[in-house]
């Protein structure tokens, strides 16, 4: 046979190539059935489904099966919850307070509005802050959330209104609308220097402008300038969160009001609380102005929240607020109550699904900017699998004035349950401080029965009281001797109420070595950022009382969990991926009931094992999970902003301690490249269109209600 | 062969004898001879035939060659096409605020949905996605657009 | 003396009037169209930048037809750069034709030349999402056409 010619094996090897790439590349996937994916939109658009069109009109192009939507929403509740995870999904939160919601009715006493008074006015008029309205989806294990603020002007004089409010620590703010009447302005993110610049010019000249900053992770500033007299500007402000999850439930929170912080002497750039009139009397940067007890503004709350999750809701609850649910086609409504609209408490909806999750896996996105990931690892189910440790306990109480009353009954209690919950290997530690910071003794002490009994006695001693030096017991607390052939745990009880966040976060991190952090934030609403932040440089675990709560839950969770870690010290071998800018630096250690999310960048392609490794007990463990850096066309658009978020909080928290870096350059370029507000960026919007007459007005801050059981008297400055 | 046997004629001790070489020639005759004709009608065809041989060889190597470009070319294209972004709804080969316009179309009115279009991964086409891609739309990659 | 004494409100009166000038900070509007002639426009994306003259974007606006009301979509990113890609899409049955107001920019604008600004049409479509060829355009507020 003759042999054939390279001209002809290229044909013939060209021809089976092409027919191959053919076949393989060319492969279509199977379209979804209308009927669903028209449910999927009008479900969306807030209402029941649309009465399906004739389905006969339609091509049957379907090869998909009839329950891909329960099929894909199975898909979705298989997926390790928190496929998008919020800054604190490594801040496992142990308990919140299981309040009754109580709504005010307009008998109340002082439930009238509130009238304030302009320089040079007769007549008692309403502060510009009309009202809030919030409207939240949850879909998946995202909220996107909507935040109207309706402002006006009811004097006859020009105003720039001033709102100091919060927003969720890990709120991704990406979209800022000013509408003055029919027209709706997008307003624009920038350098906040640059930002502050041009609104105080565009203020200066008379034009109505606004601006967003941001003061703290979880407290934000809104200016709108040159509201001419009985005209209104409303600001739309969008963000997207990602919900927590613990032990099977998802909560999502929406804080109200911004609580009256302590600021050491001599700091000016903390958050003052002042009287509502008194500006400036404080010395701190930003300030909050409170009402006093009985009055109101008439600033009042709407809030809804949609949930659909794909999957059946088992249990859904709001500890909170009185509400009213309602079931839609595949969703719940969930509404705020008129009477329960007072904002002087944060919001709290927690859902329990169908399904369990158990595995421990990855998500990947790729686009232009390169590959991201998110890590999520799962303990053991039950406690059962796990080992006890023995437990240097070390107590830190806050005897602060905001403490007084119930909250430091609450601290003391839950202090004491966790002593008479010590085993014989156990030692512990009580530190109290307020001014200053003193302790039951020099050393840890051994749990025996006497010694509980000391430490009981030494807890019904403490009274709230003085200023919140939390910088002494911490000093106190972290600088005590360590047994290293114990598991160190420092719980510290506190509501967070500093100005000083920076400071505290800062002495934390150089002080924190071995020890684990847990947070228990008491009052109606703590300080989130900072109890968290502490928590999180701690890889430990939050708690939160309230006045309804005993806090007795919470401390049996807390103890019983943190005796019986899954795995601690745990490092993770990447395989063939090549990983960078991973997110936490630190790995929290891995306990029942609390998955860890770890979120990083990456290059490379193809399957990989990765080997996770750390401590159980006194044994060594590893895990093993799979990944694939090539996975599919599917794109989660939320992994890159989540990652951003946290590189920039991890820059945040590098700032607080260290000094040696570009910071604000570094936070500036990625919130800049990713569209986020943050301590750098801010929101601007200009009307050029509407320049006012004479000068740019008086200032006119919105006062708020402190919050729900803080005593007005002992924090608020007059 | 003259000149083999006029140069062994030399040796006359070397000559066969005279009946040897007539039954050797007789055996080693040809049997046949090709006419003329014939043998120019032989060659007419055998270069015809190599004629032919070259111009098969030279469209084996033109195809061989398109083949390869073909190849080539669909593989760009599926490759392409698979590193395409599922932001492209209606499939041009670039993300631009059609591919909303088209996904947001195909929603409102209700049509048949593609699960590559759930461009955000909550399991479902919706505005979400819609918003999605046109924010990927009016993307700048590095300082160009895209 | 009386003549130094003199001069002193009109220097006062020289500064307030630079001092209102705001170093020559002066905002204003840029109004894009788009003229679509006989065909209704349901969907646009352009790209526009301040060719000439320091210029920030302080406010993107929609436009003057309610399909189009809706600020339109950005690429938040861009901003610090000088060119921004607009685009916006309506479904709805009532749609423009001809000439009309898409967008309007709020400008920051620094100096005292006049900035100038370049803007070119990416696509355009119908209502069934077929391209149509379009004329876009951008004028000052204030300016005629």
């Amino acid at each position: 046979m003759k042999r054939p010619t390279l001209a002809q094996v290229m044909l013939l090897l060209s021809v089976v190539l092409l027919a191959a790439v053919i076949i393989v590349g060319c492969g279509a996937p199977p379209a979804m059935a209308p009927r669903q994916a028209e449910q999927a939109y009008a479900v969306q658009k807030g209402g029941a489904p649309a009465p399906p069109r004739d389905s006969t009109a339609w091509s049957a192009i379907s090869t998909y099966p009839s329950n891909w939507r329960e099929l894909s929403h199975r898909r979705l509740a298989q997926m390790p919850p928190g496929s998008l995870p919020s800054i604190d999904e490594e801040i496992w939160v142990i308990e919140r307070p299981p309040t009754e919601a109580q709504p005010v009715g307009d008998d109340q006493p002082g439930s009238g509005a509130l009238l304030a008074k302009l320089p040079g006015e007769e007549k008692e008029v309403p502060v510009p802050l009309k009202r809030t309205d919030v409207t939240t989806s949850i879909a998946g294990y995202i909220a996107t959330v909507d935040v109207t603020q309706k402002f006006h002007n009811p004097y006859e004089v020009k105003i720039e209104a001033v709102y100091v409010f919060p927003l969720p620590q890990n709120a991704a703010v990406n979209e800022f609308i000013m509408t003055i009447g029919e027209r709706r302005i997008r307003g624009i993110i920038r350098e906040r220097e640059e930002a502050q610049k041009i609104y105080a010019e565009a203020k200066r000249q008379g034009y109505v402008a606004s601006l967003l900053t941001q003061e703290r992770a979880n407290i934000f500033t809104q200016k709108v300038a040159n509201i001419e007299p009985k005209k209104e500007i409303d600001v739309n402000i969008r963000y997207f969160q990602t919900l927590t999850y613990a032990d099977g439930w998802y909560e999502y929170v929406f804080p109200m009001v911004v609580g009256p912080r302590f600021n050491p002497p001599g700091s000016t750039q903390g958050v003052g609380a002042v009287a509502r009139g008194r500006h400036g009397i404080s010395g701190q940067k930003t300030e909050v102005q409170y009402l006093k007890p009985g009055e109101r503004s008439g600033h009042d709350v709407s809030l809804s929240v949609t949930v659909d999750v794909g999957v059946s809701i088992e249990e859904m609850a709001c500890p909170t607020h009185a509400v009213s649910m309602t079931d839609g086609a595949g969703a719940r409504t969930v509404t705020l109550s008129r009477l329960d609209a007072i904002p002087n408490k944060d919001f709290v909806l927690r859902y329990r699904v169908a399904g369990r999750t158990i595995k421990s896996s990855m998500l990947v996105h790729r686009d232009k900017r390169g590959g991201f990931f998110t890590l999520m690892l799962f303990p053991p189910a039950e406690l059962k699998d796990t080992e006890r440790s023995p437990m240097e306990m070390i107590f830190v109480l806050d005897c602060s004035g905001s403490m007084s009353g119930w909250p430091i009954a609450k601290a003391k209690s839950a202090t004491a349950r966790a002593l008479k919950r010590l085993g014989p290997d156990d030692t512990f530690q009580i530190i109290r401080f307020s001014n200053d910071a003193s302790q039951l003794g020099p050393a840890p002490i051994p749990a025996t029965p006497e010694n509980v009994r000391k430490g009981l006695a030494y807890l019904d001693s403490l009274r709230g009281g003085g200023g919140t030096m939390m910088i002494e017991g911490i000093k106190a607390a972290l600088d005590f001797p360590h047994d290293e052939r114990r598991l160190r745990v420092v719980s510290f009880m506190t509501d967070g109420y500093i100005g000083n966040d920076p400071q505290i976060l800062g002495e934390v991190h150089h002080r924190v070595g071995a020890s684990r952090i847990f947070s228990f934030g008491v009052g109606s609403s703590p300080n989130r950022y900072l109890i968290e932040r502490m928590a999180k440089i701690g890889r430990g675990a939050v708690a939160y009382v309230g006045s309804n709560s005993s806090g007795d839950r919470a401390v049996d969770q807390f103890y019983t969990r943190i005796s019986h870690p899954a795995m601690t010290d745990i490092g993770i071998d990447w395989g063939d991926m090549q990983v960078t800018d991973v997110y936490p630096a630190k790995i929290p250690d891995l306990f029942v009931g609390r998955p860890v999310i770890v979120t990083g960048r990456f290059t490379g392609t193809g399957a990989s094992t990765l080997r996770v490794t750390g401590r159980a007990g006194d044994r060594d463990r590893e895990v093993l999970v799979k990944a694939n850096a090539d996975e599919g066309d599917a794109q989660h658009p939320g992994i890159p902003a989540v990652w951003a978020r946290m590189k920039i909080a991890d820059i945040a928290d590098r700032a607080t301690w260290s000094s040696d870096e570009d910071f604000s350059g570094e936070i500036r370029t990625v919130a800049l490249e990713y569209g986020l507000m943050s301590a750098y960026t801010a929101f601007v919007a200009v009307d050029s269109m509407t320049r006012t007459a004479g000068d740019h007005g008086t200032t006119v801050a919105v006062p708020v209600p402190v919050p729900d059981g803080v005593r007005y008297e002992t924090t608020v400055s007059e | 062969m003259r000149d083999a046997q006029n140069h062994e004629a030399e040796d006359s001790q070397l000559l066969a004898p005279k009946g040897l070489t007539d039954d050797l020639a007789r055996l080693l005759r040809p049997g046949f001879t090709v006419p003329a004709e014939v043998d120019r009608v032989v060659l007419a065809l055998g270069r015809r035939r190599i004629r032919a041989s070259e111009r098969t060889r030279r469209v084996v190597r033109w195809l061989a060659g398109a083949a390869v470009a073909a190849v080539l070319l669909v593989a760009l294209w599926v490759g392409t096409s698979r590193a395409r972004l599922p932001q492209d709804i209606d499939g041009s080969g670039r993300v631009d605020i059609l591919d909303a316009f088209t996904l947001a179309r195909v929603l409102d009115e209700r049509r048949a949905v593609e699960r590559k279009w759930d461009v955000t991964g909550d399991g479902k086409v919706d505005r979400a996605d819609v918003d999605a891609v046109a924010m990927s739309a009016v993307r700048l990659d590095k300082g160009r657009v895209q | 003396m009386r003549k130094l004494l003199a001069t002193i409100p009109v220097l006062i009166l020289l500064v307030g009037v630079a001092a209102g000038q705001g170093k020559g900070v002066r905002f204003a509007a840029v109004n894009v169209y788009l003229d679509s002639g006989e065909e209704s426009l349901a969907a646009y994306q352009l790209e526009l930048a301040a060719e000439v003259g320091d210029v920030k974007i302080v406010g993107i606006e929609g436009g003057e037809h309610a399909a189009f009301k809706e600020p339109p979509y950005y690429d938040p990113s861009a901003i610090s750069r000088d060119k921004v890609i607009l685009a916006a899409f309506t479904t709805g049955e009532q749609l423009p034709k001809g000439k009309t107001r898409i967008a309007r920019i709020h400008v920051q604008i620094s100096g005292d030349a006049p900035p100038q600004y370049a803007v070119k049409l990416n696509v355009a479509a119908s209502t069934e999402g077929r391209k149509i060829s379009a004329k876009v355009s951008v004028t000052p507020q204030g300016e005629t056409q």
